[in-house]
C-alpha cells in the first residue's frame, strides 16, 4: 500500500489523520515541522504528503519548494488559512490540492486516493478512442455510457449522462441553462425551471468529491456551467 | 403635499364667468329700459326704471312724462298754427305786423310807427340771416338825417328859463302826437291856449338864437343818444370833427306796400331805432316757430301721431276757429267732440272760461294752466281743449309707441332677469366665500393641513396693494366706458344696420369688464388671504425686505468691526487720496505746474500699488480655494505653499493646511484601524480554526466509533453540531471583516442574474423541498444582466436562500419578481417568516443579528450583513422590509451595459 507523509505541528490533528488514513490501509509516517518532513522523505519511499502551511523551523511554503526542487510526489496543503490567494499562492508553488482547515476527514480520504490515482497512473490511459472522454481522474466513455471518477464508475441517469457528455465533448465552453436544455431535451428553453440546475447538482454529487468546490463541472454563477480541460 | 390648483382655477372660471355673465344680464337689462322720445322743443331720453314702475305702460311716470310734454306741446303748436295757418294751411300771404308781432314777445317793443311784411318773406328772410350796413355820417348829416332837427317845435325852456331839446315833433309820422291829448285841448279851448303857445314859442326862438347852429344839432344829437344809447358809436376824427356810425338793416324783401327802405316808415333816428328793432325780433321769432311749426306738423299732425287733439277757440267778435289732428273734428258740436274723446283711456277735457277740467289722466288743471301761461296772449277767454292718448296705438313708430313696446318688452320680463342675478351674484360670492375659506391649504400625504403659497404670493405685497388700487381705478375707467356704451346704445339703437356686430360689441364690453374685475379682484383677494394665512402679509413686503436688508448690513458691519477697520477705513483713505490729489492738480494747475507733475505721478504711483495690492490678494484667494477644492476632493496630502502668501492670505493658508493634515491624519488612522480589526480577526480566526480542526476530527472519529448507549451519543451530537457551526462562524467572521475593512478584490464581469436565481434554485431544490416550499419566479426566462463579482454574487444569493430555508415557515411559497427597469435591474423575493420578528428591516443586516434574539439556532448571524455588504460594495442596493411576517428582500443592481464596462476595464 501508499506510503503517506502526515506533517503538521499540532500532533492530536496527525493522529487524526492517522487514524482516518491508516483506516483505508495506508502507511503512516509523521512529521511535526517541515524540517523533519524532508528528513522523512530522503528516508523512506514515500508516495504522497499532507502538509500544513503555518509551522516552527521550516514552514509548509518553504519545505515544499525544497521538495519540488528533486520531487514530484502528489503534495496536499493542510491549512487554516482559508483565502483565494493562499489556496492559489500554494498550489502555484507546487502544491497538488489544498484543503482547509477544519476538513471534512472523507474529503480527506477522497483527495488522498484521487491524487494517489492520478500520479500511478498518470498518462496510462490511452486516448486513441474518439468515443472517451477524459478530464482528470474523469473519464466518460461514450461507446459504453460509462462514467469513472478516479477509476470508479458512477451510476449516472441517462438525462444526468447526456448532460455530462455535452459539457466533457464542448471542454472548456460554458452552457447556459437554457443552452443545455434546449440541446438535451430538444425544446424551447422557455417555461424551463430549475431542472438542469437541479441535475447538475446531482452529477456534481456523484464526480466530485466537495460538491462545494468541484474540480471537474464547475459553475459560473450567473452565466452557466462548464467543464475545463486539465 | 398635493396644491388643488386645477380644481381652484376651475372653480375660479366658474365664478369670473359668472361675473361677466351678471354684467350681460345687467347690459341686457340696461340697454332695453331706455327709450328716446322728440318732443318739438327737445330730445328727452327716458330710462323705464325697472323695479320702479306700474305694471301698465299707461300708469308710469314715463307716459305721465311724454302725456305732459306732448300737452305743453300742443299748446304752443296751437299758438302757431294759429300764427301762420289760414284755415287749417300754411298761409304765406298773411300779413305781420312787426311793431304789433313785437310787443307780445317784448315789452319794450312799443312803438309809434310800424311796417307790415308777408309771412313768407320775413321766414325766408330770418333762413338767409340778417344783414346790416354801418353806415358813417356826420354830425350835420346825421341829425338832419330825417329832416332839419333844429326846428323851434322840437326845443323847450324849463323852468329856469334854459333851452333844452325836448323831441322830435314836427314828425309827419307821429300821428299821435299830433293828435295828442294836449293838442286836443289846445284846439278846444281856442285862442288863450294859442296865445300862450305862442309867446313860449317867442321865447324859444329867443333862446335858440342865442345858440349857433352847431350848439343846437349838438343838442339834438345828445337826445337821440339818450334814448338809444346802444345803437349809435361816435368817433372823433383827426381835424376834431366827430363822425357818427349807425348800424342800418338791408332790407330783403319789401313790405306789403311795395316800400323797401325801412326808414321810408320813420320820422326821427328814435322811431326808425326802434322799428328796426321789432322787425329783428319778429324775423328772428318767425323763423324760429316755423321750424317748431314743421316739427309740430311731422310729430302731431293728422295720423302721425297717438296723440289726439282738439283745441277751439271763440273769440269775442263770435268767430270760432277748431286745431285738430282727428279728421273731420273741425265742425262738430262740443259735446260729441268730448264724447269722441272720452272714448280713449287717458285723456282731458278743459273749458278755459269756466275752469272746468274732466279726465281720465294723471295730468292736473293746473299743468295745463302752466302750459298755456306762455302763450296767453293768443289764447281767448272762451278756448276749449280736448286732448287724449290712443292707447291702442294705432299709428306705428311715434313716441307712444314706442315706448310702449319698450315697456312691455322690458318690464314683464325684468322680476325673471333680476332673479337670475341675484342667483348669479349669489353663486358668484358662494364661490368667493369657497374659494376664500380654500385659498391657500392644501394637505399633505398625512393628511394634515398645511399653507402654500403661489408664485402670485411671493412679489412685494406692496406692488400688489397698487395693483389693487389700479384695479379699482381701471373699475371706475370702466363704468364711465361702460356708460359711454350704454348711451351710444340707446341714442342710436334704431339707426344702425350691422346690429347683430355691435350688439356683441356692446354685451362683450359689459361681459369682459365683469369678467377681468372679478378676475383681477379674484388674483388680489385670493393672494391676500394665502397671505394672511401663511402670515407673509408683512414678511412679503418690500418694507420687509428692506427693512431685513439693512438690519443685514448693519448686522454685518457690527459683526466684523475688524473687518471695518481693516478694509473699509484704508479704502476709504485711500478714495480720499484721490480726491485730495484731484482737488490739489485742480488748484494748482497754473501755478506750480513741476508740483502737479508730481502729485499725478505719486497718484499713479499709488493707484498701481493699491492695485498690485489687490491683484496679488485676489490671486492668493483663488489659490487658497482651489486648495480647499483639492482637499475637499479626497486630496488630502495636499499642502498650500503658505511662505509665498502674505498677511491673511497666509493665516488661511496655515489654517487650511492644519485641517488637510487632521483629516488626513484621521482618514489614516481609521483605515489602520480597520485593516488592524481585520487583520486581527483573521489571525484569531486561523488560531482558532486549528484547535476546531482537532476537534471536529475527534468528533468525527468518536461518532466513527459508533456509541450507540444514550446519553453519550447525544452527547456526540451536540458536540458536532455546535463545533460544525463554529467552523461556520468563524468563516462567516473573517469574511465580513473583510468586507467591512474594504479589503477585498472584485472580479467583475457580465453576468445574468436571472441565470443565477434559476442556478441557485436548483442548488437549493432538495433544501427547500425538505421544509416544502415553493418557488414562484415567473420571470425566469427574462434576461437581467448585470455587471458584478459572478462569486460573491452567489454568495449573496445564497445567503439569502439560507435565510430562506432557515426561518421561511414551512408550506408557503416564496415568490421571486424580477423588472428591468429605467437601466435598473430589481430582484425582490418575499418569504412568509415562522417566527414572530420583533425588529425592524434594517436591524436584521447590522452584524451578528439575528430573527430570534436569543442565539441558540445555527447560523452566524452575518449573513444579511455579508450579503448586503457584498451588494453595496458592487453598486447595489440591498434593503429589507418587514410587514407582520412578510419578509422581503429588494436587490438593486445598475443594468450592464456595454460601454460602461469598457471603460471600467480601461480604468483597471
Amino acid at each position: 500500500m501508499a506510503n503517506i507523509l502526515v506533517c503538521d505541528d499540532d500532533r492530536e490533528i496527525v493522529e487524526a489523520i492517522e487514524i482516518y488514513l491508516s483506516q483505508d490501509g495506508y502507511h503512516i509516517f509523521k512529521a511535526y515541522d517541515g524540517q523533519q518532513a524532508i528528513e522523512v522523505l530522503e528516508k523512506e519511499d514515500i508516495h504522497l504528503l499532507i502538509m500544513d502551511v503555518m509551522m516552527p523551523r521550516l514552514d509548509g511554503i518553504r519545505a515544499t519548494l525544497k521538495i519540488r526542487e528533486y520531487s514530484s510526489i502528489p503534495i496536499i496543503m493542510l491549512s487554516a488559512k482559508s483565502e483565494d490567494t493562499d489556496k492559489i499562492f500554494g498550489l502555484n508553488i507546487g502544491a497538488d490540492d489544498y484543503i482547509t482547515k477544519p476538513f471534512n476527514p472523507l474529503e480527506l480520504a477522497a483527495r488522498v486516493k484521487s491524487n494517489l490515482r492520478r500520479y500511478t497512473s498518470l498518462g496510462s490511459l490511452g486516448n486513441e478512442n474518439k468515443a472517451v472522454y477524459q478530464v482528470g481522474g474523469l473519464i466518460v466513455n461514450d461507446d459504453t455510457k460509462q462514467v469513472t471518477v478516479d477509476g470508479e464508475t458512477v451510476k449516472m441517469t441517462p438525462i444526468e449522462y447526456n448532460i455530462l457528455l455535452l459539457l466533457v465533448k464542448n471542454q472548456g465552453r460554458v452552457f447556459s441553462i437554457n443552452q443545455i436544455y434546449e440541446s438535451i431535451w430538444n425544446e424551447d428553453a422557455i417555461g424551463a425551471d430549475n431542472t438542469v440546475a437541479v441535475h447538475i447538482r446531482h452529477i456534481r454529487e456523484k464526480i466530485e468529491i466537495n460538491p462545494k468546490e468541484p474540480r471537474y463541472l464547475k459553475v459560473v454563477w450567473g452565466v452557466g456551467y462548464k467543464i475545463d480541460k486539465q | 403635499m398635493k396644491k388643488p390648483t386645477l380644481k381652484r382655477f376651475a372653480i375660479g372660471l366658474v365664478q369670473h364667468l359668472t361675473a361677466a355673465v351678471i354684467m350681460v344680464a345687467l347690459a341686457g337689462i340696461l340697454f332695453n329700459s331706455y327709450i328716446n322720445v322728440s318732443s318739438m322743443k327737445e330730445s328727452k331720453t327716458y330710462w323705464m326704471e325697472p323695479l320702479d314702475t306700474e305694471p301698465e305702460f299707461e300708469d308710469s311716470d314715463v307716459f305721465h312724462d311724454m302725456f305732459s310734454t306732448a300737452a305743453s306741446d300742443i299748446m304752443q303748436y296751437v299758438v302757431i298754427q294759429e300764427e301762420m295757418e289760414n284755415g287749417g294751411v300754411f298761409d304765406a300771404d298773411k300779413r305781420i305786423d312787426v311793431t304789433r308781432y313785437a310787443a307780445r314777445r317784448k315789452e319794450e317793443a312799443d312803438c309809434d310807427v310800424t311796417a307790415v311784411y308777408k309771412l313768407e318773406d320775413l321766414i325766408k328772410w330770418g333762413k338767409h340771416g340778417i344783414e346790416y350796413s354801418n353806415r358813417p355820417m356826420s354830425m350835420t348829416e346825421f341829425v338832419n338825417y330825417f329832416g332839419p332837427a333844429a326846428s323851434v317845435e322840437n326845443f323847450a325852456l324849463d323852468e329856469d328859463g334854459e333851452l333844452y331839446f325836448a323831441g322830435f315833433r314836427d314828425s309827419a309820422f307821429a300821428p299821435e302826437r299830433g293828435k295828442s291829448p294836449a293838442a286836443g285841448e289846445d284846439a278846444e279851448e281856442g285862442g288863450e291856449d294859442a296865445r300862450a303857445l305862442k309867446a313860449e314859442r317867442e321865447k324859444v326862438l329867443e333862446a335858440m338864437e342865442e345858440k349857433t347852429v352847431q350848439e343846437l344839432e349838438d343838442m339834438a344829437f345828445s337826445y337821440i343818444v339818450s334814448e338809444t344809447a346802444e345803437e349809435i358809436n361816435v368817433s372823433r376824427e383827426d381835424d376834431g370833427s366827430y363822425t357818427v356810425y349807425v348800424s342800418m338793416i338791408n332790407c330783403r324783401y319789401s313790405t306789403v306796400d311795395g316800400e323797401k327802405q325801412l326808414s321810408a316808415y320813420s320820422g326821427d333816428w328814435i322811431q326808425y331805432l326802434k322799428l328796426k328793432n321789432n322787425l329783428v325780433t319778429a324775423i328772428e321769432s318767425l323763423e324760429e316757430e316755423y321750424e317748431l311749426y314743421q316739427k309740430g306738423q311731422e310729430l302731431y299732425g293728422e295720423g302721425k301721431s297717438n296723440l289726439k287733439y282738439a283745441v277751439r277757440m271763440m273769440s269775442e267778435n263770435g268767430i270760432t276757429r277748431t286745431y285738430t289732428n282727428v279728421p273731420d273734428m273741425k265742425m262738430l258740436p262740443d259735446s260729441e267732440i268730448t264724447e269722441y274723446f272720452s272714448e280713449y283711456r287717458r285723456y282731458f277735457v278743459y273749458y278755459l272760461e269756466n275752469l272746468e277740467f274732466t279726465g281720465m289722466t294723471s295730468l292736473t288743471e293746473g299743468d295745463i294752466y302752466r302750459f298755456m301761461q306762455d302763450y296767453g296772449y293768443a289764447y281767448p277767454e272762451k278756448t276749449h281743449i280736448w286732448m287724449a292718448v290712443d292707447t291702442g296705438y294705432a299709428v306705428a313708430g311715434d313716441s307712444f309707441y314706442d315706448a310702449c313696446g319698450v315697456f312691455e318688452r322690458i318690464v314683464p320680463n325684468i322680476a325673471k332677469l333680476i332673479v337670475i342675478i341675484m342667483i348669479l351674484t349669489l353663486l358668484w360670492l358662494i364661490i368667493g366665500a369657497y374659494l376664500t375659506a380654500t385659498a391657500g391649504v392644501a394637505y399633505n400625504d398625512d393628511g394634515e393641513r398645511v399653507y402654500y403659497q403661489n408664485a402670485v404670493d411671493r412679489i412685494w405685497t406692496e406692488v400688489m396693494v397698487l395693483a389693487g388700487i389700479l384695479i379699482v381705478y381701471e373699475g371706475i375707467q370702466g363704468v364711465a366706458v361702460l356708460k359711454e356704451v350704454a348711451n351710444n346704445v340707446y341714442s342710436s339703437h334704431s339707426e344702425l344696420l350691422g346690429m347683430s356686430s355691435t350688439k356683441l360689441y356692446e354685451y362683450g364690453t359689459f361681459g369682459m369688464f365683469g369678467g377681468l374685475v372679478s378676475f383681477g379682484a379674484g388674483v388680489l383677494w385670493y393672494s391676500l388671504v394665502r397671505r394672511i394665512r401663511s402670515k407673509s402679509l408683512w414678511k412679503g413686503s418690500f418694507c420687509h425686505w428692506l427693512l431685513g436688508c439693512i438690519q443685514k448690513g448693519v448686522g454685518f458691519v457690527f459683526t466684523h468691526k475688524n473687518t471695518v477697520v481693516s478694509t473699509l477705513l484704508p479704502y476709504n483713505l485711500f478714495l480720499l487720496c484721490n480726491l485730495v490729489a484731484v482737488f490739489l492738480v485742480f488748484w494748482l494747475r497754473d501755478t506750480h505746474r513741476v508740483t502737479v507733475v508730481l502729485i499725478t505721478v505719486g497718484t499713479v504711483f499709488l493707484d498701481g500699488m493699491v492695485g498690485v495690492f489687490l491683484f496679488r490678494r485676489n490671486a492668493e484667494h483663488v489659490d487658497i480655494v482651489e486648495g480647499i477644492k483639492r482637499i475637499r476632493d479626497g486630496e488630502v496630502d495636499y499642502k498650500l505653499d503658505s511662505d509665498s502668501l502674505s498677511g491673511t492670505n497666509r493665516e488661511m493658508a496655515d489654517a487650511v493646511n492644519n485641517i488637510g493634515e487632521g483629516i488626513r491624519k484621521a482618514v489614516q488612522t481609521s483605515m489602520k484601524d480597520e485593516q488592524m480589526k481585520s487583520d486581527l480577526i483573521t489571525n484569531v480566526s486561523h488560531d482558532i480554526k486549528t484547535p476546531l480542526t482537532s476537534i471536529i476530527s475527534y468528533v468525527d472519529l468518536l461518532k466513527r466509533l459508533k456509541i450507540e448507549e444514550e446519553p453519550a451519543k447525544s452527547y456526540i451530537d451536540i458536540l458536532d453540531s455546535k463545533a460544525q457551526r463554529l467552523k461556520q462562524l468563524t468563516d462567516d467572521l473573517v469574511e465580513a471583516s473583510k468586507i467591512s475593512s474594504g479589503n477585498i478584490v472584485l472580479n467583475k464581469e457580465k453576468l445574468d442574474l436571472t441565470e443565477l436565481l434559476n442556478q441557485a434554485m436548483g442548488e437549493f431544490s432538495e433544501k427547500l423541498e425538505e421544509r416544502k416550499l415553493a418557488v414562484v419566479f415567473e420571470e425566469c426566462n427574462v434576461p437581467a444582466y448585470i455587471y458584478a463579482d459572478s462569486r460573491r454574487m452567489w454568495r449573496v444569493i445564497e445567503n439569502l436562500y439560507n435565510n430562506i430555508c432557515k426561518y421561511a415557515m414551512e408550506n408557503t411559497r416564496v415568490y421571486m419578481e424580477l423588472a428591468v427597469e429605467n437601466k435598473m435591474v430589481s430582484v425582490s423575493i418575499k418569504n412568509i417568516s415562522e417566527r414572530q420578528m420583533n425588529m425592524r428591516g434594517d436591524e436584521l443586516t447590522e452584524r451578528f443579528i439575528r430573527g430570534d434574539s436569543s442565539r441558540t439556532t445555527e447560523g452566524s448571524g452575518l449573513g444579511l450583513f455579508i450579503a448586503k455588504s457584498l451588494t453595496q460594495v458592487q453598486d447595489g442596493t440591498f434593503e429589507i422590509q418587514l410587514d407582520g411576517d412578510l419578509f422581503k428582500v429588494n436587490l438593486i443592481f445598475p443594468e450592464y451595459e456595454e460601454k460602461e464596462s469598457q471603460e471600467q476595464e480601461n480604468e483597471n
